[in-house]
């Protein structure tokens, strides 16, 4: 499935969940990612961003498509990251 | 589903914050999620130290590496996945055993020359009636396989057969860019050879990173004689995939128009792809790979890179003595 | 996976076979489960890495119950335990209790083998925190006998040089081995 990523964290967490968010996802711009994952590659992703977050006072939101090709991506200005298989 | 990723700008590729970045020349990072890939297939310059090779055996990655004219070099081929020494053992009995070897070897060559039937059939049916000489002399070669009792005999027939099918690419791409005249190898002299031994590299690594996912060894073909320095159990299974992988693939990409003369060099090496030219197969290579067909047995879709590992799964209940390996058989 | 065991002291010796420990939990719950993938699993042809259901069984195995306290312990590198500390009940986590005939045999398997090493009156407990449903399991002298009947099975049936033959079941589909088995 394709999953985009979203958070809103406070400061001191904001690097931590970003290099856990990095191993799984594609960094689209700053505190969003995106990327194919399976049902366990998520529910890990999730497992290892609940030990760093504080319930309290972040928030992580994932917007989750069956296919990639269910979702249309629409960019104004620069495309600054995504999904790619070439470099 | 792991996938792969291909790196073409010259730069260092490192661990960074336990997952991949790759820093390009002017020092721009671009971080990889190291949890979803599959394999890196290296066609630039890249820089990379041991502590990235760890990383990526701890994360069961293979990476391939290409030269400057994008022909496959070799592998990083991490250490086992699965490792069942009693398949190991079994996969060096049908080895040894040339009775047991001259059977499976002969399968890939039925699988292949089968496959390229399939590929003529379908334009004969798009009217291109000449062709069916050539299938007619397909089958004749194939009626010679049985008889074969050694491997280097059975190459031989493989090659004769494979001869006969390249002689009917100039009928089905009908293009003066892409005239194929004859087969020719490292270095190739046309373009359509170009896109032939390109294509058949990528195909060769890609079913050697599907093998790294099963409990095979590369190492022990049956077709192709192993000297233990190389892998050849992928270039058999790929004999079988190559008419309907990479030839129906460069039909398209000709036909379409996708790729033109301007998308090729020439050099000591024969002639190659440009870099802009690579790019597009891969592109269409990879799409081509997602693509899912109907696979009646298991009752679902399946994708053309999951035919690839039901081969090898074939292969080893084969080995296993469990059921007769019957390669992948297109069905148009 | 050989194993350097200390010989066994007393009772039912005319039994005991060196043999009949040498399996993991894996191999007593696939035996409920399911001969062929006994018989590939014993000849380490293993698919349970290529499995998305397995890796959400590993998950589900490393963080339910993160409160409770609980100690993993790997007995003669063969069998893999969780002990609960306070009671000392051995703990199995299961992702799904569909297959509880199986997930039962292998606790009492675990409880049978740390007899025979002299830790006698243990108890077992099954989880399945998704179905929030747990159940003790506890080693009797008929369910031991259901183990050494079991054991002695296993040997006779990863014994053969090739997998017993396919046959088409309700579990196939949802099976980490089905591309293999049917592909």
């Amino acid at each position: 499935m394709f999953v985009i990523m979203a958070y809103d964290v406070n400061v001191e967490r904001v690097t931590k969940v970003l290099h856990v968010g990095r191993r799984y996802l594609n960094w689209v711009q700053n505190s969003l990612l995106e990327g194919e994952l399976t049902k366990a590659q998520l529910a890990r992703l999730k497992a290892d961003l609940h030990k760093i977050i504080n319930d309290e006072q972040d928030s992580v939101v994932f917007y989750i498509s069956r296919r990639e090709q269910y979702l249309e991506r629409q960019t104004l200005g620069l495309n600054k990251g995504g999904q790619t298989t070439m470099i | 589903m792991r996938k792969p990723i291909y790196i073409f700008s010259s730069g260092t590729l490192e661990r960074q914050q336990n997952t991949l970045v790759f820093k390009d020349g002017d020092g721009k990072k671009r971080y990889m999620p190291v949890e979803t890939i599959a394999d890196i297939h290296v066609f630039g310059e890249l820089d990379f130290n041991k502590r990235l090779l760890e990383f990526l055996t701890q994360n069961e990655i293979t990476l391939h590496f290409f030269n400057h004219y994008g022909y496959y070099i070799g592998s990083f081929y991490p250490r086992e996945y699965y490792n069942s020494g009693y398949l190991i053992l079994k996969q060096a009995e049908y080895y040894l055993d040339i009775l047991k070897r001259m059977d499976l070897a002969k399968k890939f060559v039925y699988g292949a020359i089968n496959n390229m039937n399939k590929v003529l059939e379908y334009y004969i049916r798009r009217g291109a009636e000449e062709l069916s000489t050539t299938l007619e002399e397909l089958s004749h070669i194939s009626s010679a396989v049985e008889t074969q009792d050694s491997p280097e005999a059975l190459m031989a027939i493989e090659g004769n057969a494979r001869e006969i099918y390249y002689s009917a690419f100039d009928i089905i791409t009908d293009s003066e860019d892409f005239s194929f005249a004859k087969r020719t190898r490292r270095p190739p002299q046309n373009r359509l050879n170009a896109l032939i031994s390109f294509g058949n590299s990528l195909l060769y690594v890609t079913v050697l990173s599907e093998i790294y996912r099963t409990h095979l060894d590369p190492r022990i073909g049956f077709l192709h004689s192993t000297n233990f320095r190389r892998f050849s159990l992928n270039l058999d299974v790929a004999e079988v995939f190559k008419p309907i992988f990479v030839d129906r693939l460069i039909f398209s990409l000709i036909n379409k128009n996708q790729l033109k003369a301007k998308d090729f060099s020439t050099g000591v090496e024969g002639v190659f792809l440009s870099e802009s030219g690579r790019q597009t197969f891969i592109e269409e290579w990879e799409n081509k790979l997602k693509t899912t067909i109907d696979y009646p047995p298991l009752k679902r879709k399946v994708s053309y890179r999951s035919l690839i590992r039901l081969d090898l799964y074939k292969i080893e209940k084969h080995l296993l003595g469990d059921k007769p390996y019957e390669p992948y058989a297109s069905r148009w | 996976m050989e194993q350097q065991k200390e010989p066994q002291q007393g009772n039912e010796i005319e039994f005991y076979n060196e043999e009949q420990f040498l399996y993991t939990g894996t191999q007593v719950y696939y035996y409920v489960i399911c001969h062929r993938k006994l018989w590939l699993y014993s000849h380490r042809v293993e698919l349970e890495k290529s499995s998305d259901k397995v890796a959400l069984g590993a998950l589900l195995h490393e963080t339910s119950y993160p409160r409770l306290k609980k100690r993993e312990m790997l007995i003669d590198s063969l069998i893999k335990i969780d002990v609960l500390e306070e009671s000392g009940k051995i703990l199995e986590v299961k992702y799904s209790s569909k297959m509880i005939e199986a997930s039962r045999l292998q606790v009492l398997y675990y409880l049978y083998y740390l007899k025979r090493k002299g830790f006698d009156g243990l108890v077992g407990e099954l989880r399945f925190p998704r179905q929030k449903r747990k159940e003790d399991v506890i080693l009797t002298e008929e369910k031991e006998g259901e183990v050494k009947a079991a054991l002695q099975n296993i040997a006779q049936l990863i014994e053969p040089p090739s997998p017993p033959i396919v046959e088409w079941s309700g579990i196939c589909r949802p099976c980490a081995y089905a591309e293999f088995c049917w592909g």
